[in-house]
């Protein structure tokens, strides 16, 4: 049954083949896991929420009648559930004043975020990007990771397309402050 | 110029996020996932049956009460019944009863035929 369209299993599952659903499950379940558990932050839970996904999707695959693209309403399901379950949780997040966003030229970003690589620079990314809050941290995992387009992006989150572009370029910058302060913090330990 | 100096920083930074530690799902997952799923098929069909069950049953009492409420409107005269003549009802008692009894025994000796030469589908 490999290589079919989503609809073809969509069609069959509203027919009555649930067991069509694996297949739906072994496209999508591994990439939807990975953003859920890097904005939850937490495997448990997003294990859990990786399920509540899936039983959402199938409660509600009347409504989706082949309209648009399937992955992108799945993330949508996916991207809404995760940043409820991180709002319940109510944890602080660090906020970034408008004016240290202002002061950084976009050049500085773009330089500065280009050259991170090593291990190293790669844990202090995880580390900025558990400081952003969940809706800014589930934007850029579907821009960069996911590698969502524009117009997928603006199904997905419901915003409009100038408005997507001006929060992917404040989270750019609030990447680039964070990063750069852990750059910091990093240089402070070294000369103790 | 510009444009392809952000384009390739652009693919640096989705490489960089590319090089982030890939995550996988329990093994368990697929197996959960479908048992979670054939049973919330098996409960979206029992809704789905009992919404039909109660639409059927509220259309047909909603068609008896406007029947009822129709036939009271159109002032249609009472029905007369004709007199029943009692004195035949032992007799019919008297053979109705031997019907019955008849088609239980028939009953019974078919089950007991049954079973004993194993002829019923299991």
């Amino acid at each position: 049954m490999e290589g079919l369209s989503d609809t073809y299993y969509i069609n069959r599952i509203l027919a009555g083949d649930t067991s069509c659903f694996a297949c739906l499950l072994d496209k999508y379940s591994q990439p939807l896991f990975a953003l859920i558990f890097r904005i939850v932050q937490n495997r448990e839970d997003a294990e859990e929420l990786t399920e509540d996904v899936f039983i959402k999707a199938f409660r509600q695959l009347e409504s989706f009648r082949g309209e648009g693209n399937f992955a992108n309403w799945l993330y949508r399901i996916a991207y809404n559930m995760a940043i409820s379950a991180v709002r319940k949780k109510k944890m602080e997040y660090l906020s970034i004043e408008d004016s240290q966003l202002t002061n950084v030229s976009e050049e500085e970003v773009q330089e500065a975020l280009g050259s991170y690589g090593t291990a190293q620079q790669l844990e202090w990314l995880d580390r900025a990007l558990a400081q952003l809050p969940p809706d800014d941290r589930a934007l850029i995992l579907l821009f960069y990771i996911e590698e969502k387009s524009l117009d997928d992006l603006t199904g997905i989150t419901g915003l409009s397309l100038s408005n997507l572009k001006v929060k992917l370029h404040r989270i750019r910058k609030k990447l680039y402050v964070l990063l750069t302060e852990e750059e910091k913090n990093q240089d402070v330990v070294h000369k103790k | 110029m510009e444009k392809e100096t952000n384009r390739v920083q652009e693919d640096r930074l989705k490489a960089l996020f590319k090089q982030m530690p890939a995550v996988s799902l329990s093994e368990g997952f697929r197996s959960q996932m479908m048992q979670r799923i054939e049973k919330e098929a098996v409960r979206k069909r029992k809704q789905q049956a009992w919404l039909e069950w109660s639409m059927l049953i509220l259309s047909s009492t909603i068609m008896i009460v406007a029947a009822v409420l129709g036939l009271k409107e159109l002032e249609i005269p009472v029905i007369r019944w004709p007199q029943i003549d009692t004195s035949l009802l032992f007799i019919y008692t008297y053979i109705g009863s031997i019907a019955l009894f008849l088609l239980w025994l028939d009953y019974r000796f078919r089950r007991w035929y049954d079973k004993k030469h194993g002829t019923k589908e299991k």
